[in-house]
């Protein structure tokens, strides 16, 4: 055997070309590997932005269409007083990023639940309010990443006929007054009240299309008193048209900068999402006990 | 003893031969970069359907409730095939004036419109009609179906919206069919 011949070894030009390949192959897993993440980045987002922005709608969806139902237990319903009010958006403070102008218009909802069999001689009926709207949050009081969360807040009420009003119903965990986060990272909660006709009743939304009824006079939102005056069994009776049906619109700003979104200007007034992307969902509840 | 040939097990891999694999495996990036790109793409889509089928409700919603709405004649139009079939819900936006003496349909035609065309969770506005192979479609059809049945005669009203997207990379379909009693 002719071991100079075997045990020569490689060339340069073989060692050049050699690591050149290997270069392009490390370069294409290195790419490969920022693309894989970058993608991942995004699809967690979007599922995310899906998923919670569905879950919140249906769980809205469900309660909203609820208001204004009475429960029939014993003697005659008492009338259920402005069953939606909706109210002012409250106006963030240094928005940008992912924190908007305001967190969204706050709506309210009345409606009866049945009291359970061993509750029906201690209550007629019990009256819930819940109330859904957006606040500003700042987790661990780091302003940099202030965002908007939906909260949920309910009482229960029950009726006092000699005085004909509502008491909030206090120490039954059955009836609690609570209060929680349904959703992090709001962006936009917005309503239209219309009735039969499409006729804008209250909010920014409008269901004929949204070039009018900019006005903020024409967006009709109800004082903090409106809210409580159903506590005296009467009506503040700021929507004189009946509504049937509300519009809603939902959108989610996605938590984490994404890099491969583009970080484009908002138009003027807009605060900027930055490399955030927004999901949007729409819905209509008919309202049925109304 | 079998003699081994020393030299052709040793010399390696030749220039051509690194070429064509390193071909090969750019093949099988470019691959998987198509699927990823492909998944993100099917995560959009299957939003945009969420989308779809939440509009689509919301008009099946108030056609349901029309039925009991506030009789009004001079406002009222029935859900019938002669009023509603091929409704075309990609007209009638435009009209900007909501005190306009025209019916529940036309109402409801623009409402729809505005919902449907809205960007930020509807379906944005169609593409260029004029386009070639552009044929969205969002329209509604009104069937009136009779049937008899133990002598009994029982009318429905069967109600579909169809929608087709073709001219914003989407390429979907969507059909939603409610059936009313009378």
């Amino acid at each position: 055997m002719n071991k100079m011949q075997t045990s020569k070894g490689f060339t340069l030009v073989e060692m050049l070309v050699s690591t050149a390949i290997g270069a392009i192959i490390v370069a294409a897993l290195f790419i490969s590997f920022v693309m894989f993440k970058r993608t991942y980045e995004l699809q967690r987002e979007m599922i995310r932005n899906q998923e919670s922005g569905r879950m919140t709608l249906d769980f809205m969806v469900e309660e909203i269409r609820n208001a204004g139902y009475r429960d029939f237990n014993k003697g005659s319903p008492v009338p259920i007083n402005q069953a939606i009010i909706l109210e002012r958006p409250i106006p963030n403070a240094s928005p940008g990023g992912s924190l908007p102008n305001d967190c969204g218009e706050q709506i309210s909802v009345r409606y009866d639940t049945v009291p359970s069999q061993s509750d029906m001689s201690s209550y007629n009926f019990v009256r819930r309010q819940v109330k859904y709207y957006g606040e500003q949050y700042a987790p661990g009081g780091q302003v940099a990443l202030s965002r908007c969360r939906l909260k949920r807040k309910q009482c229960h009420y029950a009726f006092v006929g000699s005085t004909s009003t509502f008491s909030k119903i206090t120490g039954d965990s059955k009836y609690p007054c609570e209060e929680e986060t349904v959703l992090d990272y709001l962006y936009d909660l917005s309503f239209a009240f219309s009735d039969y006709k499409y006729n804008h009743v209250a909010g920014r939304l409008h269901s004929l299309g949204n070039r009018k009824w900019q006005q903020d006079s024409l967006r009709r939102y109800a004082g903090a008193e409106c809210v409580d005056d159903f506590k005296n069994n009467i009506s503040c009776g700021i929507y004189d048209d009946r509504a049937r049906s509300i519009d809603m619109h939902l959108s989610i700003v996605s938590g984490n900068e994404i890099s491969s979104v583009p970080d484009e200007d908002e138009p003027d007034g807009m605060p900027d999402k930055g490399r955030r992307f927004l999901t949007h969902y729409n819905s209509t509840m008919v309202l049925r006990n109304l | 003893m079998r003699k081994y040939n020393t030299n052709m097990h040793c010399r390696g891999v030749s220039i051509v031969e690194a070429l064509i694999a390193a071909v090969v495996v750019g093949i099988g990036f470019v691959s998987v970069y198509t699927m990823t790109t492909v998944s993100t793409r099917m995560i959009y889509k299957a939003t945009q359907r969420d989308n779809d089928t939440l509009s689509l409700s919301m008009i099946m919603d108030d056609l349901a409730i029309d039925r009991f709405a506030v009789a009004d004649s001079s406002y009222y139009d029935p859900v019938s095939s002669a009023n509603y079939n091929n409704l075309d819900l990609t007209i009638g936006c435009d009209d900007d004036s909501d005190d306009a003496p025209i019916g529940k349909k036309d109402r409801q035609r623009r409402r729809w419109c505005n919902r449907l065309e809205k960007k930020e969770g509807g379906m944005g506005k169609i593409g260029d009609p004029n386009a070639a192979g552009n044929t969205d479609q969002r329209k509604m059809f009104v069937r009136n179906v009779t049937i008899t049945s133990n002598g009994y005669i029982q009318k429905y009203k069967v109600i579909g919206l169809r929608i087709e997207h073709y001219s914003r990379n989407r390429n979907q379909k969507k059909y939603t069919r409610k059936i009313l009693h009378e």
